[in-house]
């Protein structure tokens, strides 16, 4: 069986269908029938998402024994495989956060098609639209259907104001969610580099996407984010996140105010906006103390051009260092 | 340490390790620093290859989702002036053809190689009168060509007039103006002689089907408000206007005062136009209704985009009979020729029916078509235009087949 006949027959059509009938519901308006399938979609996906939103608050939970299982294993073999053991003891799955994106993407793509496909901007898509709905006649009648909503329209592409909405509101969530996550020293520069990227190249993608597609698609997004949003803070919290921190450390001082607002100081973050660290060896990896064999000379790579006399163990002789000659 | 060691710089590449004190340690340690950082640049960039993967990834998949979207191609009828016929072979050029012993030959094309206009798609069907050409774009523009050379009209000084919005409905044409109705519902009268252009009506919908007129009356169908309007002429004053429960997508037809509209509610009503549109009568098919009607013969034939064809009495609305084949949807307006009911549908059936009974008279199947374009009664055949713009001859009393193929 074809994958595009699996697709359209199990997933395109009959979600056509749906959003028409509930457009046909909700007096014609093809906007409120958006909004009221992301209401029912992320209702059918709330036990996954309370899922991954417990694994979250676990995560958090257990984020002290994985500083220190950061600190105490410099082997990453080892390091991981504790990690892992400490997740299997606590019951986490660091993947179980992407079940609810993974299963939300296949609506996204069909929810495009079908939103590409309902409103029917051109005369040929009407007609192919007739073979697409269910021989119901309150399904029929309701075409074709009002793309206008609260002065968008829904068939043309997204206007810079649903983009700045998804925009923000990607961000919001990416940031939450990032300031729960256990940062600071735990945190390899890739994971730095992945939560940077995660925080602004997300948000950009879909805003962009929301830019060239039809401005429904955008209006789904924005909805179904800010629904996630208010579900992450209802059942985890907002970690580290305080509305204060969104504003700039500049203007804080310029007001007076302290110049961390966040409820935990988040030094190993780059990309959080204003609570990066100015000191690259604090907060790195580079930081652990009990590191076998290594542990002295990196503490003297992070003293810099102090003296060296603290130091009373002999310099470390690692296999690297001595493939190099002495003297 | 040795005496004769060069005081110690910082190395360019590991300036912080400024706290060494012998060669040994300045040189083994710059180069650890070196290696160190090298090999945490490697990781680094390691990383942010991995951490892009998705984002590419998912790009793609995004970017993939913007293709396939359909682009208007339009299904422009095509016309005949009794020596050429003026088709669309391709979105948004009308071409004008000779068709003679089987072959087809293109006599001139517009916009040609050359023009900066676009016309993007023609829905409505040309209009030929007194050796011009009349084009509603969907692109917006209405062109007056000649029908010799195909190039626009002197006496439009302005050029085609563009109108700012797309253009769907077959305009009417009262001999001396053209009513051209918009995908925003504004009503226009273009002067056919000069070209200037008067908004006669404000809109607040699409209007796709056709326009129709009679006696200083236009009749518009508006998709968005699901209604049938009929407005004056001259001065664009609303006479009366109907709501149906239904929008109508096929053009408007006039059979005496009654105006038959097929709609998308599965329904063919007839409006009485001399009492403000009311409903004579309403016949419920079995599908929408995107086809014209055809009034002939004492008759209303309808077709849906659901297999079924029907036979309707004008006066009373009753059925007569029905045709139905389950892959069958039309979008072509049925045609009567040589006492034969012509059926064609949208993937290349082709059927011959009995005008009285409903009767199959003969089957052909066109493969690798689509037709959604009215068909032309030329020279005592049928010629259908197909989206891919190829002519085909069809003989309405035997059904054969002769495809034209396209213009050479």
């Amino acid at each position: 069986m074809p994958i595009g006949y699996v697709w359209q027959t199990f997933l395109e059509t009959p979600l056509i269908n749906v959003m028409v009938a509930l457009s046909a519901i909700c007096f014609g308006s093809f906007g409120i029938a958006i909004l009221v399938f992301t209401v029912i979609s992320r209702a059918v996906l709330f036990p996954l998402t309370l899922r991954t939103l417990h694994s979250m608050r676990k995560i958090q939970e257990i984020s002290p024994k994985l500083q220190e299982i950061q600190k105490k294993y410099s082997d990453p073999r080892r390091r991981s495989e504790e990690t892992m053991k400490l997740y299997r003891e606590s019951g986490v799955n660091p993947l179980g956060c992407l079940g609810p994106q993974l299963v939300q993407f296949p609506i996204f793509i069909a929810l495009y098609q079908v939103i590409r496909i309902t409103v029917a901007t051109t005369p040929e898509s009407v007609v192919g639209l007739s073979n697409r709905l269910y021989d119901a006649d309150f399904i029929q009648h309701a075409i074709p259907l009002s793309t206008s909503f609260l002065f968008v329209d829904l068939q043309a592409n997204g206007g810079i104001l649903l983009t700045a909405v998804v925009f923000a509101s990607m961000w919001l969530q990416q940031r939450i969610s990032t300031g729960r996550t256990p940062s600071t020293a735990t945190q390899s520069a890739q994971q730095q580099q992945m939560q940077a990227m995660m925080l602004w190249m997300m948000p950009a993608l879909f805003s962009w996407f929301v830019l060239v597609a039809p401005a429904g698609l955008g209006l789904y997004w924005a909805s179904s984010t800010v629904i996630g949003i208010v579900l992450q803070w209802m059942f985890v919290g907002p970690g580290d996140f305080t509305w204060g921190s969104l504003v700039p450390a500049v203007v804080r001082r310029r007001l007076g105010g302290s110049p961390a607002t966040a409820r935990r100081p988040r030094p190993a973050f780059a990309g959080a906006g204003g609570n990066a660290s100015n000191h690259p060896a604090e907060g790195d990896s580079e930081a652990r103390t009990t590191d076998e064999g290594s542990g002295d000379q990196r503490q003297d790579r992070r003293r810099g051009n102090r003296p060296r006399a603290r130091s009373t163990r002999p310099a470390p002789r690692s296999g690297r260092r001595r493939r190099h000659p002495r003297g | 340490m040795s005496p004769d060691a060069q005081p110690w710089r910082p190395s360019p590449v590991a300036p912080h390790a400024a706290g060494a004190r012998t060669g040994f340690h300045r040189e083994s340690r710059s180069v650890f620093h070196v290696k160190h950082r090298t090999h945490r640049r490697l990781r680094l960039r390691r990383g942010a290859t991995l951490a892009l993967l998705p984002f590419l990834l998912l790009l793609a998949l995004l970017s993939g989702c913007t293709h396939g979207l359909e682009a208007p191609a339009g299904w422009a009828a095509p016309v005949s002036d009794g020596q050429q016929v003026y088709v669309q072979l391709q979105p948004g050029v009308l071409s004008a053809v000779r068709i003679a012993e089987g072959t087809v030959q293109q006599r001139w094309r517009y916009p040609a190689d050359g023009d900066k206009i676009k016309l993007t798609a023609i829905y409505g069907r040309p209009i030929v009168s007194g050796g011009t050409v009349f084009v509603a774009a969907h692109s917006g523009h209405v062109v007056a060509l000649d029908a010799a050379t195909g190039r626009p009209l002197e006496s439009w000084r302005g050029g085609p007039v563009d109108l700012q919005a797309h253009i769907v409905a077959t305009p009417a044409f009262d001999g001396s103006r053209l009513y051209v109705a918009t995908d925003r519902g504004d009503l226009f009268a273009v002067d056919a002689g000069s070209g200037a252009s008067t908004r006669l009506m404000a809109g607040d919908g699409r209007v796709w089907s056709g326009v129709a007129h009679r006696d200083g009356v236009l009749y518009l169908g508006n998709l968005d408000r699901r209604t049938i309007r009929a407005v004056d002429a001259q001065t664009g004053a609303l006479r009366w206007e109907q709501t149906l429960s239904g929008a109508a997508l096929a053009d408007l037809q006039l059979d005496g005062s009654a105006l038959i509209v097929g709609s998308l509610d599965r329904a063919v009503q007839a409006l009485d136009t001399a009492a403000d549109g009311k409903e004579r009568w309403r016949f419920g098919g079995d599908g929408w209704f995107a086809a014209t009607p055809l009034v002939a013969e004492g008759a209303v034939f309808a077709a849906t985009l659901r297999g079924s064809v029907y036979a309707v009495d004008p006066v009373s609305g009753e059925q007569r009979w029905q045709f139905h084949r389950d892959d069958l949807t039309v979008r072509a307006r049925p045609a009567l020729a040589s006492g034969v009911l012509v059926v064609i549908g949208r993937k290349g059936d082709v059927f011959g029916l009995d005008p009285a009974t409903g009767t199959p008279r003969w089957h052909q199947t066109l493969t690798d078509v689509r037709i959604e374009a009215d068909p032309l009664l030329h020279n005592g055949a049928l010629l259908l235009v197909t989206t891919k713009g190829e002519l085909v001859r069809v003989a309405p009393d035997s059904g054969t087949v002769s495809r034209l193929g396209a213009a050479g």
